[in-house]
């Protein structure tokens, strides 16, 4: 990213800090900045403007705390991604959202078991059931930063018989529809915002506690039988947009809650 | 902590047996929302059990999400309601009308006029030197706190708005009814924020609580933003659901 980029006005009233952090927010926002592209260091940019070191420091600790920078021995990168919706509301995967993204995808699997359905999963996804599961506990890679961590359960009795197909690089929803030509036709996700545990912090080299995006999803192919229950975490900065139109706001506004 | 109970003659585990006391005492009601749970060393002093028996056991409940481990603080059973947001195909915005509630109110708590953040003044077209409203709230739902907003509007379109008006209405009732743009779209933003200790302390939760950062930006005709809004959805509380297919 090139300093000229950045603007700071000292006559204005609003403090440096803020200032780099606001103008480096609006940049990151606006996509001027790419994902995981590295950002000047404090040093470059404290001297380029004659600015103090701790100013810079406090505006880079900001966006760092608001989960918009992402920060490894001193170096600072972007941590701030623009999706599609579709990646939201469609069944999509996470593969291609990675390629997508102009980075490298790899897969790597670190557990694979046959168990129940842990109690957290049976209550987000509304599926309860006794029976066994083939448990995959992946890690997502885009050009070797491990980007979200996923542990998907998949029916045994469905799918036993091509448990040995399941390797790492490859996308699952491709061996399932190869092999057992299951089609991910519907679905639910409940999207939900966690503070990131020790284990799964260690794993995808983060702070513990950072806010992070937590997907509980379960699908169902073309016969309406269940294809997997997923739950996967990502300390992405995951932007993505969604749109309302007029006419259902003015029908909600008017007799329910609506948030704005 | 009388709602636990061990036996150390059967064979039943003992982290289960203290998990399963705890669970049962939530059922039942005898533990609500954010009372104290005993600490590892209180448990281990009452049942001469190793902390790592009582580590296991909330390690269980944790998952189960009917207890939280605040560090520093203690652990808390967490039964608070949670909220349940329809987000996707645009059809099922209809799903709000599924979610009632008794009580809402609104808490205002900052009214400004500002004129130096570029991103305020990029979102709502504004040119330099142009000031615009700065309205920060926190809402209740059911007399909890459910989302804090801090809401943008220009000057030169709101001429007169008081802080009143932001008290007395909700800024869809604002755009249509007392100044007189409509709502042509809304577009909104999703990213995941830890919250800073303010924060916190504003929405009643722990320094560093995961939340939804939300960023609308209303359009009115001819599709120009008329609005901008920040909010912060406590995550423990909100979920946001997609139908596919």
């Amino acid at each position: 990213m090139k300093l000229d980029k950045i603007k700071i006005d000292k006559r204005q009233s609003t403090p440096i800090p803020l200032q780099i952090f606001q103008v480096i927010k609006a940049l990151l926002v606006d996509q001027q900045i790419n994902y995981l592209e590295q950002l000047p260091s404090v040093e470059e940019v404290s001297s380029y403007f004659e600015v103090d070191m701790k100013d810079v420091k406090e505006a880079y600790s900001r966006l760092v705390s608001e989960n918009l920078l992402h920060v490894e021995q001193e170096k600072y990168y972007a941590n701030y991604v623009t999706f599609s919706s579709d990646y939201y509301i469609k069944p999509s995967k996470l593969y291609d959202i990675i390629i997508k993204l102009g980075l490298t995808p790899s897969i790597k699997t670190i557990k694979k078991r046959v168990t129940v359905l842990p109690f957290h999963l049976q209550i987000e996804s509304s599926v309860k059931n006794d029976d066994t599961y083939i448990h995959l506990k992946r890690i997502y890679y885009g050009n070797d930063v491990p980007l979200a961590l996923m542990d998907t359960y998949l029916p045994y009795k469905t799918f036993h018989n091509i448990e040995h197909l399941i390797v790492d690089e490859k996308p699952l929803y491709d061996i399932i529809f190869n092999e057992a030509g299951k089609l991910v036709s519907s679905g639910k996700r409940l999207m939900t915002v966690v503070n990131l545990a020790r284990e799964d912090a260690k794993i995808l080299n983060a702070a513990r506690d950072t806010a992070s995006y937590q997907v509980v999803s379960s699908t169902y192919d073309q016969h309406h039988h269940l294809i997997d229950i997923s739950r996967s975490i990502s300390t992405m900065n995951q932007y993505f947009e969604v749109d309302f139109n007029e006419d259902d706001i003015q029908k909600i506004a008017k007799n329910h809650f609506f948030y704005i | 902590m009388n709602y636990i109970k061990i036996d150390k003659t059967i064979k039943k585990a003992l982290y289960l047996q203290i998990k399963d006391s705890i669970e049962d005492a939530i059922k039942k009601g005898a533990l609500t929302d954010n009372d104290r749970l005993p600490t590892e060393s209180e448990l281990c002093d009452v049942f001469g059990i190793s902390d790592i028996v009582v580590k296991n056991a909330y390690k269980l409940l944790v998952k189960q999400g009917l207890i939280i481990r605040v560090q520093g603080s203690g652990t808390f059973v967490s039964t608070r309601k949670v909220f349940k947001f329809p987000l996707g195909g645009f059809d099922r915005l209809s799903n709000f009308s599924s979610y009632t509630y008794h009580s809402k109110s609104k808490r205002v708590i900052l009214f400004d006029i500002a004129k130096d953040d570029e991103m305020v003044k990029t979102t709502l077209g504004l040119s330099d030197q142009t000031s615009y409203f700065v309205a920060k709230y926190i809402v209740f739902i059911e007399n909890a706190e459910v989302l804090m907003q801090t809401l943008y509007l220009s000057q030169a379109k709101f001429p007169d708005l008081s802080i009143h008006d932001i008290e007395q209405h909700n800024l869809v009732e604002l755009l249509q009814s007392r100044f007189p743009y409509g709502i042509k779209r809304v577009k909104n933003g999703f990213s995941p924020v830890n919250l800073t200790s303010s924060e916190a302390l504003l929405l009643n939760t722990y320094k560093h609580a995961a939340a939804h950062k939300v960023r609308t930006v209303v359009h009115y005709k001819h599709d120009l933003p008329i609005a901008f809004i920040e909010t912060l959805f406590l995550g423990q509380y909100t979920q946001f659901e997609v139908i596919l297919g």
